[in-house]
């Protein structure tokens, strides 16, 4: 009777870290592997979603408002967060859209830009780079371009 | 020493399981902690979501409708109300690619022009535009009474000559129309939309001129676009 007392702490102080240590890591791994890495994904969207709006309306903004305007020449910082969802990313301008490509693949964006005929729209901005938007006048069109310096 | 202890209530063995079940009552209340928490987050990510796509596509809508370039404005901020009224949705979509896959609806006066689907719970926007309608006028002027002057700008001014006897007609002082013999018939003239118009004949003209003119009306109204994508 008295050797087995000796015992019963210890073996439950070794179930009680057993379980403890279980529930942490059933805890841990829930929240690592499948809730946290979701939830980065669908803020990243959303922010992903803000700036490419953000982006659109600068781009537009930067387009003079009469077009048929004979020289122009206008060049426009654009900020841009560094990072979404912790990794850079770029915003392509490509058939008269503007598209954000993300390594990871829950964080997408794209949305038409809304400018007149005779603009053409392209390049690229590299996240984290200063972020730049020129529009120059070229042969009875407007030549908008995203620059990244 | 067995009646010590179950005067305390521990019987001999049941130690170890009774701080067991309360460690098991703990890890139970920080569960369901944790999950109250991510459904906290879960709710304020789905209250944060205010569709930024959307909102930029109504605020484009606007913008670019009421150009001074678009189609449907006369100048900057000042709607054509014929262009308006003849406006259709897949013109509009023209105008605005970022309406391409969105349902929408524009209304202008609380009046409906056009709409594709049905854009419940969607995004507006709404900016205070002018809506401008040309009205004809007809007035008859006495020839012989030499000059009126036009109550309302007019970029045209067209005239009718079958009741009268006219060599020259002036438009502030310049001469806009002029035949020897008389005039005859009906003539249009430009005349400038910047200035008030007016006409003076020459001295020996009889009869009646009918002169029709076209005001600009302007009327304000809130101009609102749906979109919800």
């Amino acid at each position: 009777m008295r050797d087995r007392r000796a015992v019963t702490p210890a073996v439950a102080k070794t179930l009680e870290l057993g379980v403890v240590l279980l529930f942490i890591g059933a805890v841990s791994a829930s929240l690592v592997g499948g809730v946290a890495p979701e939830y980065r994904a669908a803020a990243g969207d959303e922010a992903a979603g803000r700036v490419v709006a953000a982006a659109a309306t600068h781009v537009e903004a930067a387009v003079p408002v009469p077009v048929d305007a004979s020289a122009v020449s206008v060049e426009r910082r654009v900020d841009l967060p560094p990072t979404i969802a912790g990794a850079a990313y770029r915003v392509v301008a490509d058939g008269g859209r503007l598209t954000l490509s993300h390594p990871n693949p829950g964080v997408a964006a794209s949305t038409p830009l809304a400018l007149p005929d005779r603009v053409v729209v392209d390049g690229t901005w590299e996240s984290g780079a200063e972020t730049v938007v020129t529009v120059e006048s070229s042969a009875n069109r407007l030549r908008v371009r995203l620059v990244s310096r | 020493m067995s009646r010590q202890r179950s005067a305390v209530g521990f019987p001999a063995g049941g130690r170890g399981q009774a701080s067991l079940l309360a460690l098991a009552a703990a890890l139970v209340a920080l569960t369901a902690a944790i999950g109250l928490s991510v459904a906290f987050a879960d709710a304020a990510l789905a209250s944060a979501d205010r569709s930024p796509v959307e909102r930029r596509a109504a605020v484009t809508a606007t913008d670019r409708v009421v150009a001074p370039d678009s189609p449907l404005t006369r100048r900057a901020n000042v709607l054509d109300r014929g262009a308006v009224d003849a406006l259709t949705a897949d013109a509009l979509v023209d105008l605005v690619p970022p309406l391409a896959d969105a349902a929408f609806r524009v209304r202008l006066g609380g009046r409906t022009v056009v709409e594709r689907g049905d854009p419940v719970g969607g995004t507006a926007f709404r900016r205070i535009v002018l809506v401008a309608a040309d009205a004809e006028r007809t007035r008859s002027i006495d020839a012989a009474a030499g000059a009126v002057t036009l109550p309302r700008r007019t970029g045209t001014l067209r005239f009718d000559f079958t009741d009268s006897d006219v060599e020259t007609v002036r438009v502030n002082g310049r001469v806009v129309l002029h035949r020897d013999g008389g005039l005859a018939g009906t003539e249009s003239v430009a005349v400038s939309r910047f200035e008030t118009a007016r006409i003076t004949v020459d001295g020996n003209a009889t009869g009646t001129i009918r002169v029709s003119s076209y005001p600009e009306r302007t009327v304000k109204a809130t101009l609102e676009v749906t979109v919800d994508a």
